[in-house]
């Protein structure tokens, strides 16, 4: 797996990918086990006498719904575990995308082999939508095999729907952490700039319905674009995920100008 | 001469600061190139725009006809490249290291040079990076710039962290390159090393060029290092004011002189005085690199 940018960069990440999916699974598991153990309904009648935007501020602005095995999926693992799990591998991988080599100065070796800027960069950017993908299909996967383990009913094309959109955001996420990386070399800022966007977008997108003034914010959250559809409920929106590929693409052209542009010092 | 490296009006700006001004040289075919200078003079800003990782503010640099910036994919097939800071990853032996980059060099890593060179420079190519030490860590990246058979060798302080032996086995790795006619550009601040590779060397002083000439001639054109034995005591301070003496060493009857340029006018001198003993010291890099040094300053 040393063949290239790409595959070393999967290399890297073998470890990492694989405590993470047996992570996963067991956190699917334990999830399906409360699910299976309690009962739903009363559950929901203790929700439903908070108020309304209560719900939402903790669940996004689908509101709390407990009452459903894809209701609890989504107030417990897809609002904030999974994104977190997923934009945290995005992210983490963005950040070494060329900004760690920069850092560590392997670059320079790289970079004196006949390989170009623009062609590094877009293997690293492939590495980590690879990681993504994978982990968002490790999550789909859990939860399938969960339910069946469980006796419980969820629908397959709904639960993908969201590992998808997940999966979207997150690359999304990974290539601001790559854009700031090809801008500044560092990987701290690479890291800390796309998880203080991605903390303001999770507030904004759950904040900002509650208060109409502010409630068009919430187009600049991609939270809004990931979640607020309901995909676990209502299956994949049919134009939120155009918005995290035109950011995406947006994204990799500004990292692949500034990269190609900055001198590498 | 046929031209491999040609760097013609090169300057550099970080933001105002201006790191290389107006620079000019070339490194010619089967020769070896040594640009000296002390720590941030413009060396590595030099070395790094050649590899298209800094881009000039002005001037053109072109490597056997190919441009720089334009035709920087071809030139790299030619070359083998150690920075002056190497690192490899931790998490890799120096074997799956080198066998990496051999492979984005779209060359087999069952090249027969690279067991050869592990051996000749006593690396255990299967330890892991993070274990090695910064010496055995830089062998691994000379290995990785010569493995491959580059026409054209960039080497940035080369031998830095080698032991005295290891820095021997490298001098002589470079000279055998230099025999098949290939072309080696080394920068360094470590001046004998300079003293026993280069052909040619160029002196960078605040980013500038301060001399450029065949290592032979830039010693002749330095300071003329002469020891004499006088009979009796001497008076040193009459002697300093006839004549231009940068600096005297000794007491008594027995001192050392260090004479730039003519040394007629020292010999005419000298002659008016009886002498035991006269001898005429060569002068190491260090001392040319000096001499010039407070020629500019003056």
């Amino acid at each position: 797996m040393l063949n290239n940018v790409f595959l070393k960069s999967l290399r890297d990440s073998k470890n990492v990918l694989l405590y993470w999916s047996i992570g996963i699974f067991l956190l699917a598991i334990y999830i399906m086990f409360v699910i299976s153990e309690i009962p739903l309904d009363q559950f929901q009648s203790i929700i439903n006498s908070l108020p309304d935007s209560l719900g939402q501020f903790i669940a996004g602005s689908g509101g709390l719904d407990l009452s459903t095995v894809e209701g609890f999926l989504n107030a417990q693992i897809f609002t904030i575990m999974a994104p977190l799990i997923v934009i945290g591998i995005a992210v983490s991988s963005s950040s070494k995308a060329s900004a760690a080599e920069e850092n560590i100065k392997s670059l320079d070796i790289i970079l004196s082999t006949p390989i170009s800027r623009r062609r590094f960069l877009l293997e690293k950017i492939l590495s980590m939508t690879t990681k993504v993908i994978f982990i968002c299909a490790i999550h789909w996967l859990s939860y399938v095999l969960a339910t069946l383990i469980f006796g419980l009913e969820i629908s397959y094309s709904k639960l993908a729907a969201i590992c998808i959109q997940l999966g979207l955001m997150s690359v999304t996420f990974g290539l601001i952490s790559v854009l700031v990386g090809t801008l500044t070399g560092n990987p701290s800022k690479s890291i800390g700039i796309a998880s203080i966007i991605g903390i303001a977008s999770y507030l904004i997108a759950n904040i900002a319905p509650l208060v109409d003034s502010i409630e068009f914010t919430k187009f600049f959250s991609l939270f809004h674009y990931y979640k607020s559809s309901n995909p676990l409920a209502n299956g994949f929106h049919e134009w939120h995920w155009s918005i995290f590929i035109i950011t995406s693409l947006i994204l990799i052209l500004l990292s692949l100008r500034f990269f190609e542009r900055r001198d590498l010092l | 001469m046929n031209s491999i490296i040609s760097i013609e009006s090169l300057t550099k700006y970080y933001g105002k600061f201006l790191a290389v001004s107006d620079i000019s040289f070339s490194v010619n075919k089967g020769e070896i190139f040594g640009l000296i200078g002390p720590n941030g003079a413009g060396k590595s800003t030099t070395m790094r725009s050649i590899l298209n990782f800094i881009k000039p503010t002005e001037g053109k640099i072109t490597i056997k006809g190919l441009d720089s910036q334009k035709d920087y994919i071809k030139i790299r097939n030619l070359i083998g490249y150690l920075p002056g800071e190497f690192s490899i990853y931790d998490n890799l032996s120096a074997e799956e290291y080198i066998s990496h980059i051999l492979h984005l060099r779209n060359k087999s890593n069952k090249i027969p040079n690279l067991k050869n060179l592990a051996a000749m420079f006593d690396l255990d190519l299967s330890k892991k990076s993070k274990k090695l030490s910064k010496g055995n860590k830089q062998k691994v990246g000379i290995i990785q710039a010569f493995c491959h058979d580059p026409e054209i060798l960039i080497l940035d302080e080369p031998t830095s962290g080698l032991d005295p032996l290891k820095q021997q086995e490298f001098e002589d790795l470079v000279l055998e390159f230099k025999n098949q006619g290939k072309t080696i550009f080394i920068s360094s601040h470590v001046l004998p090393e300079v003293e026993t590779l280069c052909d040619r060397v160029a002196i960078i002083k605040n980013g500038q060029i301060i001399a450029e000439d065949k290592m032979a001639d830039l010693k002749k054109k330095s300071i003329n290092r002469i020891e004499v034995q006088f009979s009796k005591d001497f008076d040193v301070d009459k002697l300093r004011k006839n004549i231009g003496i940068s600096k005297v060493t000794g007491d008594s009857n027995k001192y050392t002189f260090d004479i730039e340029g003519n040394i007629d006018k020292f010999i005419k001198e000298l002659a008016n005085h009886e002498i035991e003993n006269l001898k005429t010291i060569e002068p190491d890099l260090e001392d040319i690199f000096l001499s010039y040094y407070r020629e500019q300053k003056g």
